[in-house]
């Protein structure tokens, strides 16, 4: 048993370090040196162009029309975007305010105008739902525009106490200023104040609002009449 | 003439059925946010266009009249808007190009987080090449594919005649096939 022991150990201390024995298989396996044959690169080239052939063909079939529109059909067909979970909302408010502003836009000027029954209205016929429509002729605007002055005028006589602010002089001044302004110039609607408008009696708004294209259609003789007309009441005593 | 049921519709909305309107809205939305998103390739943008077309019919809707199918006045209004709005220059371009997409990372450790972001990838790519064709045949070629107006349709829309239509849509077709080139030698996976 020690023999074989002391043996072993003597073997162990013959052997080459693991270090010399890599050096040795290294210079063992660089013996083998093979080298290509003659006909390798003629081979390998034959070999490529079959390569490259086969690679062509497959790309054309690949890229033959009849492959490659349904392929890019296909492609197109992957991107199909839908409606938001906010879409519905908020196209139905945008319409809305939409319907708002057309109903808004739809009013005649003269639904603005068109106040409750006229206490003192004694000229026998109705103005305000015609106004500024097709029938209502020059004839209409001056008849309009007298029994609006008469209205002033029995403003003026009045002398209502229950109209506080602005005074009645001073609204029946701003009217009448209004309506002559009108008459030369078509432009009165920002002369009011908003107060003195909420104060005024509706008879006077009509005058002082007083479509201008109606009266611009009134030719100059009926105007003139019409001044002349408002000059005597406010001259009567 | 023999009016097909939309058209029948927006007669009705023009003699004041407020609800045919809500029917034809119901009807058309996703068809005319597809087109514009598509057109414009920003979704915000492409939704609010569409309701501005939407807005743009009923406003008009009182000198409607049933000439045509009424998917073709629908689109001819939405082309019209869209292109206006390209011209304008209000519109962004894609978030993301073509190139971009091409050389995004990938996440190996997901396959299916993969799978969903391959395909989101690659329908934003669809998207942005899309959206490089020139307006009118990017409008050819969506009224064509997506929306199935005939030619005289897509000419009467973009004011002008069958055979430029064909030219659009022949040039249109030969961009994205060189646009989308390396997509196109597998076939694309069905979308679930």
């Amino acid at each position: 048993m020690i023999d074989d022991l002391l043996s072993r150990t003597t073997a162990d201390l013959r052997r080459p370090p693991p270090e010399e024995l890599e050096r040795r298989l290294m210079v063992l396996l660089g013996a083998d040196q093979p080298a290509p044959g003659p006909d390798f690169d003629a081979v390998l080239l034959d070999r490529l162009e079959a390569q490259r052939l086969v690679d062509r063909a497959t790309r054309d079939e690949a890229m033959a029309p009849d492959v490659l529109e349904p392929r890019l059909d296909a492609l197109l067909d992957l991107d199909a975007p839908e409606p938001s979970a906010t879409f519905d909302e908020s196209f139905s408010f945008r319409l809305r305010r939409l319907r708002a502003e057309d109903n808004e836009s739809r009013v005649p000027p003269a639904d603005l105008l068109r106040v409750p029954a006229l206490p003192n209205r004694d000229h026998g016929f109705s103005t305000l739902p015609a106004l500024g429509r097709p029938p209502f002729t020059n004839r209409h605007a001056f008849l309009f525009a007298l029994g609006a002055a008469a209205a002033l005028f029995v403003l003026f006589l009045l002398k209502d106490d229950t109209v506080v602010d602005p005074p009645d002089d001073q609204l029946q001044m701003v009217a009448h200023l209004d309506l002559l302004e009108s008459l030369d110039e078509v432009e009165h609607f920002d002369a009011l104040s908003p107060s003195t408008t909420r104060a005024a009696d509706p008879e006077v708004l009509v005058v002082a609002r007083l479509d201008p294209v109606v009266l611009e259609a009134a030719d100059d003789e009926e105007l003139f009449d019409l001044v002349a007309h408002l000059d005597e009441l406010e001259a009567m005593p | 003439m023999n009016l097909d049921d939309d058209a029948t519709l927006m007669c009705r909305v023009r003699d004041g059925d407020d609800d045919a309107f809500t029917l034809l809205f119901a009807r058309w939305k996703r068809p005319l946010v597809r087109f514009t998103v598509r057109f414009v390739g920003e979704p915000a943008k492409g939704e609010e266009l569409a309701q501005d077309v939407f807005l743009k019919v009923y406003r008009a809707r009182e000198r409607y009249e049933p000439r045509e199918r009424f998917a073709a006045y629908l689109f001819r209004v939405a082309t019209n808007h869209c292109l206006n709005e390209v011209r304008r220059g209000e519109y962004r371009q894609p978030r993301v190009g073509v190139d971009e997409l091409v050389h995004e990372p990938v996440d190996d450790r997901n396959p299916a987080a993969d799978d969903m972001l391959h395909g989101a990838r690659l329908q934003d790519l669809v998207r942005a090449a899309v959206c490089k064709l020139p307006p009118n045949q990017r409008a050819a070629l969506l009224l064509l594919r997506d929306e199935g107006l005939g030619y005289d349709e897509i000419a009467d829309a973009l004011e002008t005649s069958v055979s430029a239509v064909k030219s659009l849509l022949n040039r249109a077709r030969r961009a994205l096939l060189a646009e989308l080139a390396p997509y196109l030698e597998q076939p694309t996976e069905a979308t679930p």
